[in-house]
C-alpha cells in the first residue's frame, strides 16, 4: 500500500547532516585506536624496554592521532581530516580538563559517604569522645551555623547589593567611578582579612566586656561574609541590570513616570530571574567560605541556636577542625561534613542554573536531539518527522516571547536608537 | 442566513451582521491609499479593528484622578534649536499642531525630527549632553517653564516609541495599566479602562481573551498597538509617535493608520515618518525637515499635507516627497 503510494526515486534518498559522525567513521575511530594500542604495545615490550604507563598512554594518544588522521585523509581527503583530527584534540583536552573535578568530587564522596549516616543531620558533637567511631554524633549543630549565618548575610547583603548596582547603573552620580572601583578592590580582598577586620574592629576591643552580640557569634560571622559577597552580588546585578533594554526606561519615563518608579517598577521586575540567579551565586559563594569565620565564629562543638549569642559552628569550620584532629574518625567526620558542604553548593548551583535557565532555543535542542531516519521517505518537509509534533502549538505559542524578551535582554542599551538620538542625529562636534 | 438573522436570535445576528458587513465597508473605502487589493487578505488573517467600536458596546466611561486635563490640546514651538553637547542639531524650528489634528514630519534621516518629537515631551534632557533653546507651548503653557515638572508633561504627552517595547515583565493587562501605576493615577474602574484603551489602540478582539499572558508574547504589530493602547490608558492630550511603522508589516501598518484615524478629534497626534504614503494618508498637516550636510536640521516647508504633497512652495519638498531623494 504504502510502497506504491511513493514513487521509487525518493526512496534513494537519503537523509544527512553534513557535520554528523557517521557509523563508518566511528568504525574508523575504533579501528585507529586498536591499531594505536597495538603499535605502542608492540614498541614498548618487544622492541624496547617500556617506560612506564604515562609514556604508553602518550605514545598511544598521538599515534592515534596520526594514524586517524592519515586514514581519514585517504578516506575522504585532507580537509575532513584536520577537522576531525582537530576535534579529538579539542575533546580530549575537555576532558583532561574534567579529570580533576571528577576526580575531586569523587574523592570527596567516596571519603565522606562512609560515616554518612541519618544521625549526621540530627545530633551534634556533644560527649563525643576523640576515639569514637566517626559514625557517632553528628554535624547538626554545624548545618545550623551554616544556614543561619548564610540567612543573615543574605538579608544585609541583597538590598546593599541591589542599591548599589541601581546608584551605579541608573543614576548618573559622578560618585560612580569611585564606588566602581572600591566594589572592585572589594572583589579582590582576601577573605581572611575581611574575618580579620571585624575580630579587630568588634570582636577584640570588648572582649572583656562580656557584651553578647560583641563577642564571638554567628552574627560577627555574616558581618564578615558580606563582605566577601557584597562586591560580587552587586557586579552580577549590576551585569544583569545592564541587559535591561533602554527602550523600556524610556517607554517608562514616556509615561510620567519618576526615574525611582521606574527602576522599581519596570528594571528591576524585568532583571528578576538575572537578580534572582546572581544572588544564588553570592550564596554558593559565601557558604564555602572558612577563613572569615576562623576569628568570629570560632567553631563550637553544640548545638547553638543563637547567632548573635556565644560561638557557633558551621560546615566549613567543621570540615576544617576535624581533618586537622589527630584521630582518624574525626577525619572522616570532616570528609563528611565536606561532602554535605559539596551538596550544598552543588544544589545551590543547580538552583541558580535552573532560575535562570535560558528558555529560548530549548525546543530547537531538543528536536536535534531525536534521530534521522535512514531513508527520506516523507515527500513533505522534514519538519513533522523532527519537532515533536504534539507540543507544537503551545511551543509556538509560547517562543515569540521568549525569544523576544532574550534578544532585547541581550541588546547593549545604546543599541536602540531611540535610547540615544546623538547616534543618529548628532555624529558628533 | 439572512432568513435566520432576521426571524431573531440576537446574538448569531450581531455576529453575521459584522463578518457580512465588514466587505463591503471596506470595500466602500477609498482606493487611493494603495491597498484595496490587499483587503480580502487582510479579512481572512485578521480582522481589522475598525469595526471593534461599532460591533462591542461601549464599556462606561473611565474617569481618572491625577491625570492629565481632558480633551486634545494644541501644541506650538518658537524658535526651538537643540544641541548635542556643542553640536547643533536643530535650528529655529516654528510649528504649530492644531489640536485634536494629525501632523506629520517627514524628512531624510538624520534631520532632527526625532530629537524635535523628544522636545514636545522632555525626553530630550534625559541625554546627558543634550541641551536647547526656544519655547513648547502646550495649550498656551510653557512646559520648560520652571516649577513644572517634567513627568507632568510628560503625562500629558505621552509617546509611542519605533520599535515595539512593551514591559516584558507584566501581563497584557499590566502592560495597558502600567501607566497608571508608574503615574500615580488612579482609576474608578481599571476593566473598562484596559477595554478602551485596547479598543482604541484595534486590539481588542485580538487579545481579549488573553490578557493575563506577557506582553512580549504578542507579535510585532501587535506589541506595537498594545503601546499605543498604554500611551492612551492614561489619557493624554498629545499622543507623539517616532516611526511606529518601521518595524512592522503592512498589514499592522495600516492597522495602526486606522488607530490613528480613530484618534482623530480626541488626541493630537504628532508622527515622524520615513513613508511618505503613510504622512499623506494619515496627516492633516506635514512639516518637511531637512539639513544639509554638517548644518543643523530645519524646517523647509510646513502646512497642509495637501498642499505640501502637491503643489509645494519649496522645489527640495517637491523632489523628497516625489521620492527623487531621501
Amino acid at each position: 500500500m504504502t510502497a506504491v503510494s511513493v514513487p521509487a526515486v525518493r526512496q534513494s534518498r537519503v537523509r544527512r547532516r553534513p557535520s554528523e559522525a557517521t557509523p563508518a567513521d566511528y568504525g574508523t575511530m575504533l579501528g585507529c585506536a586498536l591499531s594505536a594500542l597495538a603499535l605502542t604495545w608492540l614498541v614498548f615490550t618487544r622492541l624496547t624496554e617500556g617506560s612506564g604507563w604515562f609514556g604508553f598512554m602518550v605514545v598511544a594518544y598521538f599515534s592515534f592521532l596520526l594514524l586517524y588522521g592519515l586514514v581519514t585523509a585517504d578516506r575522504l581527503g585532507t580537509l575532513v581530516a584536520a577537522d576531525r583530527v582537530v576535534t579529538v584534540a579539542v575533546t580530549t583536552g575537555a576532558v583532561v580538563l574534567l579529570t580533576p573535578l571528577v576526580w575531586l568530587v569523587g574523592y570527596v564522596v567516596v571519603k565522606g559517604v562512609a560515616a554518612l549516616r541519618p544521625g549526621f543531620f540530627l545530633e551534634d558533637q556533644g560527649g563525643v569522645q576523640a576515639t569514637a567511631a566517626a559514625t557517632e554524633g553528628g554535624g547538626l549543630h554545624a548545618i545550623v551555623g551554616s544556614l543561619e549565618q548564610v540567612a543573615l548575610t543574605l538579608i544585609m547583603t541583597v538590598p546593599l547589593a541591589v542599591a548599589t548596582a541601581v546608584f551605579l547603573n541608573e543614576t548618573r552620580s559622578w560618585f560612580r567611578r569611585p564606588v566602581r572601583i572600591f566594589v572592585d578592590a572589594m572583589s579582590g580582598l582576601p577573605s581572611i582579612v575581611a574575618g580579620l577586620f571585624i575580630y579587630a574592629v568588634f570582636i577584640l576591643p570588648y572582649a572583656q566586656q562580656d557584651i553578647g552580640i560583641l563577642d564571638f557569634n554567628g552574627f560577627m560571622a555574616a558581618l564578615a561574609l558580606t563582605m566577601i559577597m557584597l562586591p560580587t552580588v552587586t557586579r552580577t546585578v549590576e551585569v544583569v541590570l545592564r541587559l535591561v533594554p533602554g527602550g523600556l526606561r524610556e517607554a517608562s519615563l514616556a509615561l510620567g513616570s519618576s526615574r525611582a518608579r521606574s527602576v522599581w517598577s519596570v528594571v528591576l521586575p524585568t532583571a528578576r530571574t538575572g537578580v534572582t540567579t546572581a544572588v544564588v551565586l553570592g550564596i554558593a559563594r559565601a557558604v564555602g567560605e572558612t577563613a572569615p569565620l576562623l576569628f568570629t565564629a570560632f567553631g563550637y562543638d553544640l548545638l547553638n541556636t543563637n547567632p548573635f549569642r556565644t560561638q557557633q559552628e558551621s560546615l566549613p569550620l567543621f570540615v576544617y577542625r576535624n581533618i586537622q584532629a589527630a584521630s582518624e574518625p574525626a577525619r572522616a567526620r570532616g570528609f563528611t561534613g565536606a561532602l554535605v558542604l559539596l551538596t550544598l553548593v552543588l544544589t545551590l548551583f543547580g538552583a541558580a542554573r535552573f532560575i535562570g535557565r535560558d528558555r529560548t532555543g530549548r525546543q530547537a535542542r531538543r528536536s536535534r536531539r531525536l534521530p534521522l531516519p535512514e531513508t527520506g521517505a516523507a515527500p513533505s518537509p522534514p519538519s513533522p518527522a523532527v519537532a515533536p509534533p504534539p507540543r507544537l502549538p503551545t511551543a509556538v505559542a509560547v517562543r515569540p516571547g521568549a525569544d523576544r524578551s532574550s534578544a532585547g535582554d541581550r541588546e547593549p542599551p545604546g543599541a536602540a536608537t531611540t535610547a540615544d538620538p546623538t547616534s543618529e542625529e548628532a555624529p558628533g562636534p | 442566513m439572512t432568513d435566520r438573522a432576521e426571524t431573531g436570535n440576537p446574538t448569531e445576528d450581531a455576529g453575521d451582521g459584522v463578518d457580512g458587513g465588514r466587505p463591503i465597508a471596506l470595500a466602500a473605502a477609498p482606493d487611493e491609499d494603495g491597498l484595496a487589493d490587499v483587503d480580502p487578505v487582510t479579512q481572512v488573517v485578521d480582522p481589522t479593528g475598525v469595526i471593534d467600536v461599532d460591533e462591542l458596546p461601549r464599556p462606561p466611561d473611565v474617569r481618572l484622578m491625577g491625570g492629565p486635563p481632558p480633551g486634545a490640546a494644541a501644541v506650538e514651538t518658537q524658535d526651538v534649536c537643540a544641541w548635542f553637547g556643542e553640536h547643533l542639531v536643530l535650528e529655529g524650528v516654528d510649528l504649530t499642531m492644531p489640536a485634536g489634528e494629525v501632523t506629520a514630519l517627514i524628512g531624510p534621516s538624520g534631520c532632527g525630527k526625532s530629537t524635535f518629537l523628544r522636545i514636545l515631551n522632555r525626553m530630550h534632557e534625559l541625554v546627558a549632553s543634550a541641551s536647547l533653546a526656544g519655547q513648547v507651548l502646550l495649550d498656551g503653557e510653557d512646559i520648560y517653564r520652571p516649577g513644572i515638572r517634567a513627568q507632568q508633561v510628560r503625562l500629558r504627552v505621552g509617546m509611542v516609541f519605533q520599535k515595539p517595547n512593551p514591559f516584558p515583565a507584566m501581563s497584557v493587562r499590566d502592560n495597558v495599566l502600567s501607566g497608571l501605576k508608574l503615574a500615580r493615577v488612579r482609576c474608578s474602574n481599571k476593566d473598562a479602562l484596559v477595554e478602551q484603551s485596547l479598543i482604541r489602540a484595534g486590539l481588542w478582539r485580538e487579545v481579549r481573551d488573553r490578557l493575563g499572558s506577557p506582553g512580549g508574547a504578542l507579535s510585532g504589530g501587535q506589541q506595537q498597538r498594545l503601546c499605543i493602547a498604554r500611551a492612551l490608558a492614561v489619557q493624554p492630550n498629545v499622543l507623539l509617535m517616532d516611526e511606529p511603522c518601521s518595524a512592522l508589516d503592512p498589514t499592522s501598518t495600516r492597522r495602526i493608520e486606522d488607530t490613528i484615524a480613530e484618534l482623530r478629534g480626541q488626541v493630537t497626534v504628532v508622527i515622524v515618518t520615513h513613508n511618505m504614503q503613510q504622512a499623506y494618508r494619515v496627516s492633516e498637516h506635514c512639516a518637511f525637515f531637512l539639513a544639509a550636510e554638517n548644518e543643523p536640521g530645519q524646517i523647509v516647508e510646513r502646512g497642509a499635507t495637501q498642499k505640501l504633497f502637491s503643489e509645494p512652495d519649496d522645489s527640495r519638498t517637491l523632489a523628497y516627497v516625489e521620492g527623487r531623494f531621501g
